[in-house]
């Protein structure tokens, strides 16, 4: 665990010497995202990152005026924070006897992009996979939200799916928003994650809708928005529907 | 624009409102009604077994958290199975034509999501069944407790309708927070129809928690629901969580090492005539004057697998005919023919009932 945020943080340090490399945005949920140059971008969560080292790499392949195509390559190491909600009583998530070992897991996707000057949409396809040592003492996390994004935990993988499509219906930009203006966006955001579940017993789904609408006001973004999760789990059918609001700060 | 924000706040403030943990009891779901996919064949009969059983959901002996005595909150899937074919070989050989259950899980996490109520009338001879759930949530984040479901059942040889859930009152002193998360004490009422004859059953396991009117409360609702059936044939029971009058011991038993709380579960003082209205006006499966002569004899309960059965919470009663020298506290082999400590933190009684 010691090497590995030293060594983030020597990378954290290489970055910051490259002139090139910038904080795009930072939301109090959104993760932080790093420029690093035209190709290429990591994001990582400030705070989640100290209890569970995490980070995406973002690389832009091909570009033209209407389509581009990504990959995005992340890992998460979960056991601190897996080890940090293994208690008794209140905020207990796991039972206090989970024995949990060092967990890593490590996802890829391809991402595809259309885009015009109203909207963007994305499709992104990819898997998860998880390197675990014995987690046959750990007990998965049985709620529609968690389950999905916990599965690697205790299982070796899992495909995901994402449809991602953003419109601006709103938008007043006096000087291109550089500086003090009063640039006013609101997007509408819609996206579907498709998780596909397997394990040793059968194949389970879960498919999340979400609607948001984001408001951007120069450096500022608001989002708030509703998602509905169904889904076939080890545990039985399960849907609800869960809000989510979120501040995002972007430097410009 | 400002319209469109509102109406989405208000959309979104409605949809995510009253209940996003799925905790609260509405009509439709109270009360679920069960058969057993090979039904055994019943003839109409003048008496009756009925028994009744807490089962700790399948947890047998297993050291929980919330008996202090271990930290233990779920189970593997061959440690409720071989402790729900332990129940099912003890429901075996009484062989009651009626059973009153608490503590029954229904698709929970802590026991693997095994449907007791499936699992037990299949591999019994009762046929039909009703669950009504005291404690429900999607999700509880607590001791990594998880989904939970579990509640009260009433299993029959004979055909059941009319199966209501009613609610018991909460505990007022607890935040909303914990009420939202916590049991919603309830009595499962239902009619059997043994021939020609109606009976009707209820079922309950009221509050165990100590130092409050709760428990008096609870009774109340329970009376006055006996109320409203007076020249019917009644027989109820379940876990009352309180002593009988006449008990030596009330407090310091020696199998609770929970720290002494105000609401502490253990200690019954000044609880001793709660069930004196219930001793005066049915019949008591054990009748008092037997339990009074020798508590120890009817004791149901302990929390420690080490320490005999140490107190009563376990009740019969009936308003028409226990047919007398019948009941049995199923302790041990020689009170019950089978070793009984093993299976739950309760025992069983049963009864024979005379129409």
């Amino acid at each position: 665990m010691r090497k590995l945020v030293l060594f983030c943080c020597i990378c954290s340090l290489a970055f910051s010497v490259s002139a090139q490399v910038r904080i795009k945005s930072f939301g109090i949920v959104d993760p932080m995202r790093i420029s690093i140059n035209e190709k290429n971008e990591l994001s990582t969560h400030p705070v989640l990152f100290l209890i569970m080292p995490h980070a995406s790499w973002n690389h832009k392949w091909w570009e033209d005026d209407q389509f581009r195509v990504r990959s995005i390559h992340g890992f998460r190491i979960p056991s601190l924070l897996l080890r940090s909600i293994a208690r008794e009583g209140a905020f207990g998530i796991l039972p206090k006897e989970s024995m949990i070992p060092f967990i890593f897991t490590t996802k890829h996707q391809i991402q595809g992009e259309m885009y015009g000057d109203k909207f963007l949409f994305k499709l992104r396809m990819g898997a998860e996979f998880g390197l675990n040592g014995n987690t046959e003492n750990l007990t998965t996390i049985d709620y529609p939200l968690l389950f999905p994004r916990s599965h690697t935990f205790t299982n070796s993988f899992l495909w995901e799916n994402n449809f991602i499509f953003s419109l601006e219906f709103y938008g007043k930009s006096t000087d291109g928003c550089t500086g003090l203006s009063t640039c006013r966006f609101l997007f509408l955001d819609a996206k579907i994650n498709h998780f596909i579940l397997p394990t040793a017993e059968d194949n389970y789904f879960a498919l999340e809708t979400s609607l948001a609408l984001r408001y951007e006001r120069f450096t500022k973004g608001y989002k708030l928005g509703v998602k509905y999760s169904s889904g076939s789990f080890p545990f039985g059918n399960m849907d609800g529907v869960f809000p989510f609001l979120d501040v995002v700060f972007k430097i410009r | 624009m400002k319209k469109i924000i509102i109406v989405f706040i208000i959309l979104l403030g409605t949809l995510t409102a009253c209940d996003p943990f799925n905790t609260q009891f509405d009509e439709v779901t109270k009360v679920k009604y069960y058969n057993s996919v090979v039904q055994t064949e019943t003839t109409v009969k003048d008496t009756l077994s009925i028994a009744t059983w807490n089962i700790k959901f399948g947890g047998a002996r297993l050291n929980f958290f919330f008996d202090c005595l271990g930290d233990r909150s779920v189970m593997t899937k061959e440690e409720v199975e071989r402790n729900l074919d332990k129940i099912t070989e003890k429901i075996n050989q009484v062989n009651p034509d009626v059973l009153l259950l608490q503590e029954v899980d229904v698709l929970s996490k802590r026991s693997q999501y095994f449907d007791m109520m499936e699992y037990l009338l299949n591999r019994t001879n009762l046929n039909y069944g009703v669950y009504t759930s005291q404690w429900k949530a999607d999700y509880i984040p607590s001791s990594g407790i998880g989904k939970m479901n579990s509640g009260n059942a009433i299993l029959s040889k004979y055909p059941l309708s009319s199966a209501e859930r009613i609610a018991l009152p909460l505990i007022e002193e607890q935040s909303e927070f914990t009420q939202y998360f916590y049991l919603k004490r309830n009595i499962l009422k239902v009619k059997t129809l043994v021939g020609e004859k109606e009976l009707y059953l209820l079922n309950t396991h009221l509050t165990a928690y100590g130092g409050s009117n709760i428990k008096e409360e609870q009774l109340s609702v329970l009376s006055s629901v006996l109320d409203e059936l007076k020249g019917k044939y009644v027989v109820f029971g379940g876990d009352l969580n309180t002593l009988p009058p006449h008990t030596y011991l009330k407090k310091d038993f020696a199998d609770n090492v929970c720290p002494v709380t105000e609401t502490d579960d253990n200690n019954y003082e000044g609880e001793e005539e709660f069930l004196s209205l219930f001793y005066d006006n049915y019949q008591a499966a054990v009748p008092l004057e037997n339990y009074k002569a020798r508590n120890e004899l009817y004791f149901t309960h302990s929390i420690d697998q080490n320490v005999f059965w140490n107190r009563k919470l376990d009740y019969l009663f009936t308003n028409q005919t226990f047919i007398k020298g019948t009941d049995i506290t199923h302790q041990n082999i020689s009170q019950g023919g089978t070793e009984t400590m093993s299976l739950s933190d309760h025992t069983m009684i049963s009864v024979e009932f005379e129409f």
